[in-house]
C-alpha cells in the first residue's frame, strides 16, 4: 500500500469521526441546557473550550459567547478547520484521492454526506432545525462507516482507517470529558445534587454511554464511576481505553509496529493507573491534557513509521 | 409537451436516429417508440434521475479556467446515440487497422526510418515535428507497440460517410465517461436494456489491464501495474482514479515513485520500496522525467527514462508516441497505411490541406471562411478556427498565424457533422455529435464497442468538447438481426 494513500485513508476517517463527534457534542449540550435552571452559568462557550479553539474563536467573534456565534463557528464557519462542514469536506477530499482503493459505494456516500452538509449546515445554526441536522449527519457518517467496514477488504487500508477513527475518537472523548466533567468537579458542592446527577448523566450521554453504563450495573451515577467507565471500559466503543485497545488490535495486523506499540502501551498504562476516586478538577484537566498530548505523539510515531517513506 | 418525433426535423444533414421526418432508422425504432410514449412528468422524472445519479456517483469533470471550482457534474443526455452492430464490425476493423499501422510507423521513425528513406513521409515534416523525441531513438517496446491506448475521433458528414477526424495517441481521455454513461443508463432505463439488444462495454478495464500486464518486462510474475496521474487538479483525475480502481492497480503520483541506482522503478509503500513493472502514465511526455524532458517538472519521476531505456519498466503509451498525434502526420495516414500494409484505409480521413505546401496554403488562405483550421499539436478543441462562424478579426488573426508558421496548421472542409435527437427544453432537437472509440494494442488488439459520443449542446454548434460546453450521450451498438 502506498504511504501517501495510507495517510489519506487515515485522515479521511479522522475527519469523519471528528464531524460525527462534534455533532454528538452539540446535540448533548443543547439537551443539557434545556434541563438546567436558568441561573446556572453554563455557557455555549464551553464547547469552544472542548475543541481547544478559544484563541481563534475570540479573534473571529470578539466578546461573543452567545449560542449563535458558537454554533456558526462549530458548524459552518469555513475559517474553523474543525467545523463540521469543513471536516466533511476534508473527509471527501481525502476520499477523492483514494478513490482507487475505496469501494464505489463509499464514494457515493461521501458525496451524499457532502451535499447534505453543504446544503443544510447553515440552516442548522438556529435551534429549531439543529437536532434534525445533527441526527441526519450522524446517521450519514455511520452509514459511511458501515459501508467502509462492510465492503473494504480487511487489508492494510482497513487498519489505517480504524486507527484513524479510534485515535480521533480517543482524543474527542477526552476533550468532552474534560469540559463536561471538569466543571462538575469544581462546582459539585455548590450544586443541587439533582443537577449534579443530571450533569453526570449528560457527560455519559454526550458520549452515547448512558444506556451502556446503566447496563454495567453501577449503583448510581457519580463522578468516580462515570470517569472510570469512560476511561477504561473496554467494551464500550467510545471509552478512551477501548479506542486504545482497538488501535493495538490494528497494529497486530501490520508490520513494523515496535515504535508505535511502545507509545501505545505507555498510554494504556497511564490510563489504567489513573485513580478516579480522588480526582480533583485540576488533576483531571492535567491528566486529560497529557492524554491529548500522548495522542498527538502516537499520531506522530504512526506518521513517521508508515506515512513517511524511510 | 411530450416528445413527438413527427415534429423532429433532421434537417439537411445526416441524423443518426431519424432518417426523414417521422421515420426512425431501423436501429432506433424501439427507442423512439419508448420516448414518444412518455408524458412530461415521466420525462422530467427520468431527467432528474439521471442528474441525481451523476451527482451521487460523483461523475465530474474539471474545467481549467474555473479556478478553484474543480467539480462540474458530467452532462449526459437522456437519448442515446445508436449504431448497428453490422456497421460497427467494419468500424472495429478500421480502428485496429489504423492503430496497427500507426505503431509500425512510430517504430520505424525511431529506428530505421525506412518510410522516410522511401520518400513516402517527408523528412522536413519529421525534422520539424514537435513531438518527436530524440531520446527515444533505438528503442523497441514490447510488440513494437508505442501507442498502446488510442482515442480516435470519428465523425460523419452529411452523406453519412464516416471519417477519422483525429488520432489521439498521447494521453487520450474519456473512456471512464463512456463506462459511467452506460452505468447510469442501465440504472435509469432497465426496461430498454431488456427490449433492445445493446452490446456491453464494460469489459474495457479488464482488456486494458490485460494489455498493460502483457507489457511487463518481468515475465512469469504477476506484474505490478500502476496508473501515474498528475494529481487531483488534472481535468481527467476522475478518470485516472476510476481506471485504477477498476483494474485494481495503484494510482500513483510522481512523488510516490523513485528510480533507484539499479535503474528500476519503485513505489513508496507503508513497508518500504516495491518494484513497479508497468506504468500507465497519464502525464505528457514533457513532464515525465525532469532528467530528460522539462527540468521544472514536479509531476514526473527523476530517472524514469533511464529505467525505460534499460528495459526495466514498460510505459504506456511509450514516450515519443505523440509523434503520430501531429495533425500534419494525420494527413499522411492513408499513405502510411498503403505503405506498410498494402491495404486501403477502412475508415477514410477527412480531406486535409497542409499549410506547409504552397499551393494548399494559398487555397486555405483564400477559402478561410469555409474551412476549419487546426494547430498541429493541440488537443481539447483549443486554438481552433471554425471559418463559417468566425468573426473578421479571428479570420485575420488566423491568416497571420498560418503565414508565420505554416508547418503548424492544417485545414479541413467544415463538415456538417451528423446529428442525434437531444433533449432540449423537454422536447427533442437535432444536435451535432462525434464519437470517440478507444483502441488498445499490446499483445493483441481490442476496440471498445461504440465509444464516447460527445454532443454540442448549443444549436448549430460543432464544438463537442466538454471543456467548451459540450455534453455526452451513451452509445448503443445494437444487434438488429441480419437483414
Amino acid at each position: 500500500m502506498l504511504s501517501r494513500v495510507a495517510e489519506n485513508v487515515y485522515w479521511m476517517k479522522r475527519y469523519l469521526e471528528r464531524a460525527e463527534d462534534t455533532a454528538r457534542l452539540i446535540n448533548s449540550m443543547t439537551s443539557l441546557l434545556l434541563d438546567l435552571p436558568v441561573e446556572v452559568e453554563v455557557t455555549w462557550y464551553e464547547l469552544i473550550k472542548v475543541v481547544d479553539a478559544e484563541t481563534q474563536f475570540n479573534e473571529l467573534y470578539p466578546d461573543s459567547y452567545d449560542e449563535r456565534s458558537v454554533m456558526r463557528y462549530l458548524i459552518s464557519d469555513t475559517r474553523n478547520p474543525s467545523a463540521i462542514k469543513v471536516c466533511i469536506n476534508a473527509a471527501r477530499e481525502n476520499a477523492r484521492v483514494t478513490r482507487d482503493i475505496i469501494p464505489n459505494e463509499v464514494w457515493e456516500q461521501a458525496n451524499e454526506l457532502f451535499l447534505y452538509s453543504s446544503g443544510n449546515a447553515r440552516g442548522a445554526i438556529a435551534r429549531r432545525k439543529r437536532n434534525d441536522f445533527m441526527s441526519g449527519l450522524i446517521r450519514r457518517c455511520q452509514t459511511m462507516t458501515g459501508i467502509l467496514m462492510g465492503t473494504l477488504s480487511h487489508d492494510a487500508a482497513y487498519q489505517f482507517l480504524r486507527i484513524g477513527r479510534n485515535l480521533e475518537r480517543a482524543d474527542m472523548s477526552s476533550r468532552i470529558i474534560d469540559v463536561a466533567a471538569g466543571n462538575l468537579l469544581s462546582d459539585e458542592d455548590n450544586f443541587n445534587p439533582a443537577f449534579a446527577t443530571v450533569r453526570w448523566i449528560n457527560v455519559l450521554k454526550s458520549l452515547n454511554a448512558f444506556q451502556a453504563y446503566r447496563m454495567q450495573g453501577y449503583l448510581g451515577v457519580n463522578g468516580a464511576d462515570v470517569l472510570d467507565y469512560l476511561f477504561n471500559q473496554r467494551h464500550f466503543p467510545r471509552s478512551m481505553g477501548h479506542c486504545l485497545h482497538e488501535i493495538g488490535v490494528c497494529f497486530s495486523e501490520l508490520s513494523n509496529t515496535r515504535a508505535p506499540r511502545l507509545q501505545l502501551n505507555r498510554m494504556i498504562k497511564q490510563l489504567e493507573e489513573m485513580n478516579t476516586k480522588r480526582m480533583k478538577r485540576t488533576g483531571l484537566h492535567r491528566f486529560l491534557d497529557e492524554f491529548q498530548q500522548s495522542v498527538g505523539e502516537l499520531h506522530q510515531v504512526i506518521t513517521d513509521t508508515y506515512f513517511r517513506y524511510h | 409537451m411530450s416528445i413527438d418525433f413527427k415534429k423532429y426535423d433532421p434537417g439537411t444533414g445526416y441524423d443518426e436516429l431519424i432518417s426523414t421526418r417521422g421515420n426512425p432508422r431501423r436501429v432506433s425504432h424501439s427507442l423512439c417508440r419508448y420516448f414518444s410514449g412518455l408524458n412530461d412528468d415521466e420525462l422530467a422524472e427520468l431527467e432528474q434521475a439521471v442528474d441525481l445519479l451523476i451527482k451521487t456517483l460523483g461523475i465530474s469533470f474539471t474545467v481549467y479556467s474555473e479556478g478553484s471550482n474543480i467539480d462540474r457534474s458530467w452532462p449526459l443526455d437522456l437519448i442515446p446515440r445508436m449504431i448497428s452492430s453490422r456497421e460497427w464490425m467494419q468500424t472495429d476493423k478500421g480502428l485496429k487497422q489504423r492503430l496497427k499501422v500507426l505503431n509500425m510507423f512510430i517504430n520505424d521513425l525511431y529506428n530505421d526510418q525506412q518510410i522516410v528513406k522511401d520518400g513516402v513521409f517527408p523528412k522536413d515534416v519529421l525534422d520539424s515535428a514537435r513531438n518527436y523525441r530524440k531520446q527515444c531513438e533505438g528503442i523497441q517496446p514490447p510488440f513494437g507497440a508505442w501507442a498502446n491506448i488510442c482515442g480516435t475521433d470519428l465523425v460523419r458528414d452529411r452523406d453519412g460517410t464516416q471519417y477519422v477526424l483525429e488520432d489521439n495517441l498521447r494521453v487520450p481521455s474519456g473512456v471512464s465517461y463512456m463506462l459511467e454513461n452506460r452505468h447510469v443508463m442501465k440504472r435509469v432505463f432497465p426496461e430498454l436494456f431488456q427490449d433492445i439488444q445493446i452490446l456491453p462495454v464494460n469489459d474495457y478495464t479488464t482488456q486494458l489491464f490485460y494489455m498493460l500486464a502483457s507489457l511487463s518486462p518481468r515475465k512469469g510474475e504477476v506484474p505490478e501495474v500502476v496508473v501515474l496521474t498528475p494529481g487531483i487538479f488534472n481535468s481527467a483525475y476522475f478518470e485516472h482514479s476510476y481506471l485504477a480502481q477498476q483494474m485494481g492497480a495503484e494510482l500513483v503520483q510522481g512523488s510516490d515513485l523513485l528510480v533507484d541506482s539499479d535503474d528500476c522503478v519503485y513505489m513508496k509503500t507503508i513497508y518500504g520500496l516495491k518494484q513497479v513493472d508497468v506504468i500507465y502514465r497519464r502525464i505528457d511526455d514533457d513532464f515525465l522525467d525532469p532528467e530528460v524532458f522539462r527540468k521544472d517538472s514536479t509531476l514526473g519521476v527523476q530517472g524514469l527514462m533511464r529505467a525505460w531505456r534499460a528495459g526495466n519498466v514498460a510505459i504506456a503509451n511509450a514516450p515519443g508516441a505523440g509523434i503520430a498525434d501531429d495533425k500534419v502526420v494525420y494527413a499522411f495516414v492513408p499513405d502510411i497505411i498503403r505503405y506498410y500494409l498494402d491495404e486501403e484505409p477502412i475508415i477514410p480521413n477527412v480531406p486535409t490541406y497542409l499549410c506547409m505546401h504552397d499551393d494548399e496554403r494559398a487555397y486555405v488562405l483564400e477559402h478561410l471562411d469555409e474551412l476549419v483550421v487546426k494547430p498541429a499539436n493541440e488537443s481539447g478543441g483549443y486554438g481552433l478556427l471554425v471559418g463559417p462562424m468566425a468573426t473578421k478579426k479571428e479570420l485575420a488573426q488566423f491568416r497571420r498565424l498560418i503565414k508565420n508558421d505554416p508547418r503548424n496548421y492544417i485545414a479541413q472542409p467544415t463538415l456538417n457533422l451528423s446529428t442525434v435527437p437531444t433533449l432540449v427544453d423537454s422536447t427533442v432537437a437535432p444536435r451535432h455529435v462525434d464519437l470517440r472509440p478507444f483502441t488498445l494494442q499490446g499483445k493483441k488488439s481490442y476496440a471498445t464497442t461504440g465509444g464516447l459520443s460527445r454532443v454540442a449542446l448549443r444549436e448549430g454548434s460543432l464544438v463537442v468538447n466538454s471543456s467548451q460546453g459540450g455534453g455526452s450521450k451513451d452509445t448503443w451498438v445494437v444487434n438488429v438481426g441480419d437483414k
